[in-house]
């Protein structure tokens, strides 16, 4: 069948791919920094534990731009339409989040769970479009 | 826009799965140009239209073509 199952192979390959570095990314945040005494470490150490923890996110990164690339023109539109909406939604968030910090309302929340904010809202769009049927 | 894929698919007892598997292209982009949702690009509405051995406009209608001829 050859290229007849690309698509196919496009969600096999980014479900094998995602869920793997995704479980890995997990692990580390939670788990990475109670292995060891920060404050113990060297700067080049703590440089090495912050780039190996974000490695696994790099990997989900290039997964999801292969798999925009390689589905189908529906299931693209609908990933296009979900990462800009968690796009717009996260820039609210954000907004809404710096402001209650800069006014000393709620204490400083480490950049990254940003990240994971956004695939939830992400997530978040995608079910949207299948329960309201839109865009 | 609508199409006539729903009716040239039961012709030939195939499932969206199926016709979907042909086109290269996921079951729930079958049913949303099936349900006209959406409207699938030149290249998929070409391989659509050759798949089932019609013309393009045999099988997709904007709604324009009375209004369009009858000006």
């Amino acid at each position: 069948m050859g290229p007849q199952n690309s698509y196919r192979a496009a969600s096999k390959h980014f479900l094998v791919t995602v869920i793997p570095l995704l479980t890995l990314y997990g692990v580390l945040v939670v788990f990475g920094h109670r292995l060891f005494d920060l404050n113990s470490l060297s700067v080049t150490a703590r440089t090495a534990g912050a780039v190996l923890t974000f490695l696994p996110m790099m990997g989900i990164l290039w997964s999801i731009h292969r798999i925009l690339q390689r589905t189908d023109e529906y299931t693209r539109m609908r990933l296009f339409w979900a990462l800009a909406e968690g796009g717009i939604a996260l820039s609210g968030v954000l907004f809404a989040v710096g402001f209650l910090e800069y006014f000393d309302v709620i204490p400083e929340i480490p950049l990254f769970v940003f990240g994971s904010i956004f695939y939830l809202l992400v997530a978040l769009a995608l079910l949207r479009q299948n329960f309201f049927k839109v865009p | 826009m609508r199409s006539t894929i729903r009716a040239l698919r039961a012709e030939r007892g195939w499932s969206q799965q199926h016709l979907a598997d042909l086109l290269d292209v996921s079951r729930q982009s079958v049913n949303a140009i099936e349900t006209g949702k959406y409207d699938p690009s030149l290249p998929l509405a070409f391989a659509i239209a050759r798949l089932f051995e019609r013309s393009i406009e045999d099988i997709f209608d904007d709604g324009l073509g009375v209004a369009n001829a009858a000006e």
